[in-house]
């Protein structure tokens, strides 16, 4: 991998996300009487119910997206876009494609004529090395 | 270096915290809701063109750095607000300013900020955090959101000041240059307080303020006929996090708002805007209800439990209440 010469965090992995529920926000809160006062709340009522809603539908964009890659209908780029959470907009501004090419490369057809240079440079942007990108089952096989 | 930064006061809302930390810095003591009251940033606003997380926007907020701008103008405190093309110069201009002993506050976006759970770095790009000192190549931010002091290399923050997408901050800094010794609250907490009547009930377009929660509400009827049953959960799960959940306080700051006019009441000693804050809290009470009952939906995405026809009343009802309140609070001569 590359992240020797950038410093860089590691982009979000929403397939093997472990979200925590017991992150505490300040909360207002008033009382029958009409006073208000704020306490450190974990939980705001349906917290549980909406986020696990959130996650099972960006998790159900993945194994779809998945699916495709497998048929040959899309190209690992969507898988991984979804991943890590990102939408076309966002993937143009980051890895300076127009908008108009990364959709583009999302056609199989077109992913496989892409340059190595502009591999790499979404192959950056999600932190994975060029075997990977090229196939999305690339690591479960080597293991 | 590192300034004598007390950053233990902690706040639901990440904009509003800078402002009182910033300010305690220099000896002046005001608490969360007087602040967000101040900067006036009680506001609605839905904007469907807008998508974040394949969802319709949902703000109940005004624009990031607006509450700080509008905050010290109504206090008399002179502030530097800068935006920048260049990176490097950015991160000279912070260093530059850092060096004259002035806290720095800087906005951000969330998706490649380290110190944040992993769950929480979505493309948002509004949020504020103030930079308190630098040790070699790290620096030092008090973010009052995140308990504790938290560190971020160079490199992380650069990249951070320059996260990309909607709101995109472009290396965005602000910092205070001339702070009064001593502020009287009271006219700052009129100005406020006539800013947000203005923004929620004169604005002329149908997407903002008590319109906006109408058309919302109209919207929001038509999502499972237009959209189908899967689409109308997840669009209505979104808003129900964005109300509750992504720094707001609980209920989208209608708590927050509640407790700025009681203490508005006392500071201004007109026991009429007591009532009006109770009234402010019922209509937190309902949004709550609103979040109580469209989670239900959420529960099984195909089968909603209830009716979306009953959840956009509850917002109709909400518009009143709040049309109500702020009618009432221009009405009165302060």
């Amino acid at each position: 991998m590359t992240e020797e010469s950038k410093p860089n965090i590691k982009i979000i992995d929403a397939e093997k996300i472990e979200v925590d529920l017991n992150f505490e926000i300040t909360h207002y809160q008033m009382d029958d009487k009409g006073n208000f006062s704020h306490a450190m709340l974990k939980n705001w009522g349906s917290k549980e119910i909406v986020n696990n809603q959130s996650w099972e539908i960006v998790k159900e964009r993945i194994a779809e997206a998945k699916e495709k890659v497998r048929t040959g209908e899309i190209s690992p780029i969507a898988y991984y876009m979804e991943k890590c959470l990102t939408d076309i907009g966002m993937l143009s501004k980051y890895t300076g494609f127009a908008k108009w090419r990364v959709k583009r490369h999302l056609n199989p057809q077109h992913f496989k004529s892409l340059k190595e240079e502009n591999l790499q440079k979404y192959a950056d942007f999600f932190q994975i090395s060029m075997p990977e990108l090229k196939n999305i089952d690339h690591n479960s096989q080597g293991a | 270096m590192k300034l004598d930064f007390d950053n233990s006061q902690m706040s639901a809302h990440c904009e509003s915290g800078v402002i009182v930390n910033m300010l305690k810095y220099y000896n002046i003591t005001i608490n969360e809701p007087m602040a967000f009251g101040i900067g006036s940033g009680f506001f609605f606003a839905h904007l469907p063109m807008m998508k974040v997380n394949y969802s319709p926007v949902t703000s109940f907020r005004i624009l990031p750095g607006l509450l700080f701008s509008r905050a010290c103008k109504n206090m008399g405190i002179s502030y530097e607000n800068k935006t920048f093309r260049d990176p490097q110069k950015s991160m000279d201009e912070l260093d530059r300013v850092l060096e004259t002993g002035t806290p720095v506050g800087l906005q951000v976006g969330v998706f490649q900020l380290p110190y944040i759970p992993q769950e929480y770095r979505m493309h948002y790009n509004m949020h504020s955090m103030i930079v308190i000192g630098k040790e070699n190549n790290e620096y030092l931010i008090a973010d009052s959101v995140i308990p504790g002091e938290c560190r971020i290399s160079h490199e992380d923050l650069m990249r951070v000041r320059y996260a990309k997408g909607t709101f995109a901050p472009k290396g965005k800094m602000f910092y205070p240059t001339k702070v009064p010794n001593e502020i009287d609250f009271k006219q700052p907490v009129i100005n406020g307080i006539k800013k947000v009547c203005h923004d929620m009930l004169d604005i002329p377009m149908p997407i903002i303020g008590v319109k906006g929660i109408r058309y919302f509400s109209r919207r929001l009827r038509k999502w499972p006929t237009k959209n189908g049953n899967k689409i109308a959960s997840q669009y209505l799960g979104q808003t129900i996090l964005s109300l509750e959940e992504i720094g707001t306080g609980g209920v989208g700051y209608r708590y927050m708002y509640g407790a700025f006019l009681s203490q508005a009441a006392d500071l201004l000693g007109r026991e009429e805007l007591k009532e009006i804050s109770i009234e402010m809290g019922n209509a937190g009470n309902r949004w709550r209800d609103f979040s109580y009952i469209g989670a239900k939906n959420c529960k099984n995405r195909s089968e909603p439990e209830h009716t979306y026809d009953d959840i956009a009343d509850i917002l109709m009802d909400i518009a009143d209440k709040e049309e109500k309140v702020f009618r009432k609070l221009k009405k009165i001569k302060l």
